[in-house]
């Protein structure tokens, strides 16, 4: 019984991670009918940005080739769409958000140096992992929406398969950047999640060990889905994007701006896509350049097993697949050698006989 | 359905003579039925003249004019041909996104792969390969007929409550998880008599051993009274032959369920079927694990390859070009319109579905046969997306497009490393990149559904998919039924 709250525990935690992904596949879903193919890959440059911001640059500084890429990422955010022919308006609204979170990422840089005498040393402290928590968010927000701006927006009214492509594209683009050794290279690296204080320690509750890692990310994950649905359902923006979701182009005659409210959905998923990121490399700290290819899978079986394009329906695919994958590790001999076929069986299961998944409306196609 | 004469009325509209009309019975040629006509000597012509060529082309390729490296770019060059080709026919003319074509590949490897290695004797005993598929064959037929049975049942059980066949269906997987696990576990070799699915599983193995063993002598037999020159080729094209059948009897498996959805849903089940296999193969003992199977005799040469991808080509046109394919592509356009108009749509898609998979088969054996060695990892996601570009790359719709596809994109990454030592390292980035630009730059593909040659090509000029037209005006209803 101990062991199996025990597993409950550690299934809750995976699955709150596949969670986190499954909301941005199907929130881009449900606003574009498209699947994101490179999600699972955004979900990896976040845990690299937070493994470059734990081991390498920090507590002194960043990089310097951090500073050039973002203020090079800002200058050409504010070139590109203004030759584009986006108002001026429109565009520094847009840019704003990165600018004051570089400067904050300066200010941070000026503060830890202060307080900080060692060099290039994993320290454990919450300021350090918070710090990388918010540069993985940021940097994947700013992925997302070069993703959407450049690869979908001009495919949007071509035929779907073509954006499936580009996608894989940019999958490919990601993977192979991060596997280039200039960039991260093709070896895995220990990810140093003992900047988070006590994250390998444990409670012991009644004989059940809780490790405090498990409880942080379904913390986490508990406090994002509250902020979520409070964006999705009390916000304009979200009404807005639940419009959308409903009926694109009646949305755009209500007064909607639609490409706004795309890049918002994928600024967001990709936003939690790098939460899942960094929490994932804390749970298992191994990051690589192919380390979002089976979690993004997996993730977006969780989609379609709650029905895709419905939020509540991810979360709960999510956690549904994540206990049911620790349950076969832990309870059938040699489980874990089938451990990743789990969830491909999970899908055909699902898509045989109920393809609108838990919570999906069943759609007829009408001639 | 209408009479003949009903039809008629129609006939011009859609040409209907060359579509499937009135139940069951199909008229696939505007001739008068009884009479065969030979393809015209025009049409067929470069056959027998692109064979003879493949002799001294041979000759030239196993030469030492030509390096190592650069035969192995060519070899490398004709796999991705058959495989590009054969995924041309699922993706491009039958509009079925399948992202599995690596899953078929390892499929007819590992079955040409192993009786290459236990039964063929080094290429000398071409009927104990035939008798391992033959074996295979049985083997898959008896449990095929036990699953579709026990699947009709549960599926009969939604007439009592909506839900019980999912109930029903998730209940027996977990318990034939449970089953196997532990008979497995506890006592091997000698479970007790109730673990149904471990007793299952055994007896299918031992009517494999059964069939084989008992079958070694005579085919030991047959083949020594076959002369000498002709063992070897023979038992090539059998083991080609027998792995590519059980691609297409796997595609077939993977068709019926997969076929039902539309898309992206397609693509990602298709992904998870050729995932599952491989999962497989990493697990199963005798297919040599995650270790994969070292010391597989070599056959394939260029002859071989060419050959093969040849007949390929030439097997994929005329299915495309004829009215067949023109059923296959009607229903890409318009599966409702389809069927309206009296063709199968499932039908049409899981013919072109075991067709490619049928070749996607062929290459993994020719593969197996031409590397030392094979491993689960060769036949991952990555190489089905390779193929999947190749496709796409090429014009979805064209043959010639996913040749020349096929040969580009095998040769870029080969060019780059050659170009300069810092392109190297960026070469599969610059390849990524090029996939994006050109889907955002010319979305058709290099050929766009058109072929080089258009000989015996439809009489509509421009074959293009409704998405693809000006005037489409986009779906609704794109969500899965």
């Amino acid at each position: 019984m101990q062991e199996f709250l025990q597993q409950l525990i550690n299934g809750l935690s995976v699955g709150s991670i596949y969670a986190l992904i499954a909301v941005g596949y199907t929130m881009v879903y449900g606003v574009l009918q498209l699947i994101n193919f490179a999600h699972g890959d955004v979900f990896m440059v976040g845990a690299i940005i937070a493994f470059f911001v734990g081991t390498r640059a920090l507590p002194i500084t960043f990089p310097l080739w951090l500073h050039v890429a973002i203020l090079l990422g800002i200058a050409l955010g504010l070139t590109i769409p203004l030759l584009l022919g986006y108002s001026r308006r429109d565009v520094l609204r847009s840019v704003r958000p990165f600018v004051i979170l570089y400067l904050a990422m300066i200010a941070l840089e000026a503060i830890i140096s202060l307080f900080s005498r060692s060099r290039h040393v994993s320290v454990s402290s919450w300021l350090m992992a918070a710090l990388a928590m918010v540069m993985a968010v940021a940097a994947c927000g700013a992925v997302g929406y070069v993703i959407e701006r450049l690869a979908y927006r001009p495919l949007r009214s071509k035929p779907r398969i073509n954006s499936l492509i580009t996608a894989i594209g940019i999958s490919l683009l990601l993977e192979f950047g991060g596997q280039n050794s200039a960039v991260f290279g093709p070896t895995p690296q220990a990810f140093p999640n003992q900047m988070v204080p006590g994250i390998n320690e444990h409670w012991r509750v009644l004989g059940v060990i809780i490790s405090k890692g498990d409880v942080l990310v379904l913390a986490i994950t508990l406090a994002l889905m509250v902020i979520l649905s409070y964006i999705v359902l009390k916000t304009k923006t979200g009404l807005a994007l639940r419009a959308v979701s409903l009926r694109f182009d009646t949305a755009a005659l209500m007064g909607i701006n639609i490409d706004r409210i795309i890049s918002f959905t994928f600024v967001l998923g990709s936003a939690l896509a790098a939460v899942a990121g960094v929490l994932y490399s804390e749970k298992y700290p191994s990051v690589q350049p192919l380390m979002g290819l089976l979690p993004g899978i997996k993730a977006f079986v969780a989609a379609v097993f709650g029905g895709i394009g419905n939020i509540t329906g991810a979360v709960v695919g999510g956690m549904i697949l994540g206990l049911v994958e620790v349950l076969v590790v832990g309870y059938l001999p040699g489980g874990s050698q089938y451990r990743d076929g789990v969830a491909f069986v999970i899908l055909i299961v699902i898509l045989l006989v109920k393809p609108s998944g838990l919570f999906g409306k069943h759609a007829v196609e009408k001639v | 359905m209408q009479s003949k004469k009903s039809d008629s009325s129609l006939a011009e509209a859609f040409d209907a003579t060359d579509l499937p009309s009135g139940a069951g019975t199909l008229s696939y040629s505007n001739l008068p039925p009884g009479r065969f006509r030979f393809g015209s000597l025009k049409a067929n012509l470069p056959l027998p003249i692109l064979f003879a060529l493949l002799i001294p082309l041979s000759m030239f390729v196993e030469s030492d004019v030509v390096g190592d490296y650069y035969r192995r770019i060519i070899i490398l060059a004709g796999f991705n041909i058959i495989l590009a080709v054969s995924l041309q026919l699922i993706n491009g003319f039958s509009g079925q996104f399948s992202l599995g074509h690596a899953g078929f590949m390892a499929v007819g490897a590992y079955l040409a792969a192993y009786p290459a290695m236990n039964y063929s004797q080094h290429f000398a005993d071409p009927f104990a390969c035939l008798l391992f598929y033959a074996a295979v064959a049985i083997v898959f037929v008896v449990a095929g007929t036990v699953l579709f049975a026990a699947f009709l049942l549960i599926r009969w059980t939604r007439k009592l409550y909506q839900a019980l066949p999912m109930i029903l269906l998730i209940a027996m997987l977990i318990w034939a998880m449970f089953d196997f696990a532990r008979a497995s576990a506890v006592t091997v070799g000698n479970p007790p008599k109730y673990y149904i699915w471990w007793h299952g599983a055994d007896s299918l193995v031992r009517l494999f051993a059964w069939v084989t063993t008992h079958g070694r002598d005579a085919a030991a037999h047959l083949s020594a009274a076959l002369p000498t020159g002709m063992v070897e080729p023979l038992s090539f094209i059998v083991l080609v032959l027998g792995s590519g059948a059980c691609a297409g009897a796997v595609g077939l498996v993977v068709g019926m369920p997969a076929l039902r959805l539309r898309g992206d849903y397609l693509a990602i089940a298709t992904l998870g079927f050729a995932e599952i296999i491989k999962i497989i193969i990493r697990n199963s003992e005798p297919l040599g694990g995650a270790l994969g199977l070292v010391g597989i005799p070599k056959y394939t040469n260029f002859a071989w390859l060419y050959g093969a991808a040849l007949v390929t080509i030439v097997v994929i046109w005329r299915i495309a070009y004829s009215p067949r394919g023109r059923a296959i592509m009607a229903v890409r356009e318009d599966e409702i319109a389809a069927a309206a108009i009296g063709i199968d749509p499932t039908r049409q898609k899981v013919t072109a579905f075991i067709t490619g998979a049928f070749f996607g088969g062929v290459a993994g054996a020719m593969f197996a046969m031409h590397e030392h060695s094979i491993t689960p990892e060769s036949f991952g996601m990555a190489k089905s997306i390779e193929v999947v570009v190749m496709v796409t790359l090429g014009g979805l719709g064209s043959i010639s497009g996913a040749i020349l596809a096929a040969i580009v994109l095998t040769i870029l990454p080969e060019f780059l490393r050659n170009l300069s030592p810092t392109l190297a390292d960026f070469r599969m980035v610059i390849y990524s990149a090029l996939l994006i630009v050109m889907m955002l730059l010319r979305p058709q593909g290099l050929l766009g559904g058109r072929e080089i040659w258009p000989w015996r090509r439809f009489r509509n000029p421009d074959p293009v998919p409704t998405e693809d037209r000006d005037d489409y005006q986009g779906s609704d209803e794109t969500k899965p039924d």
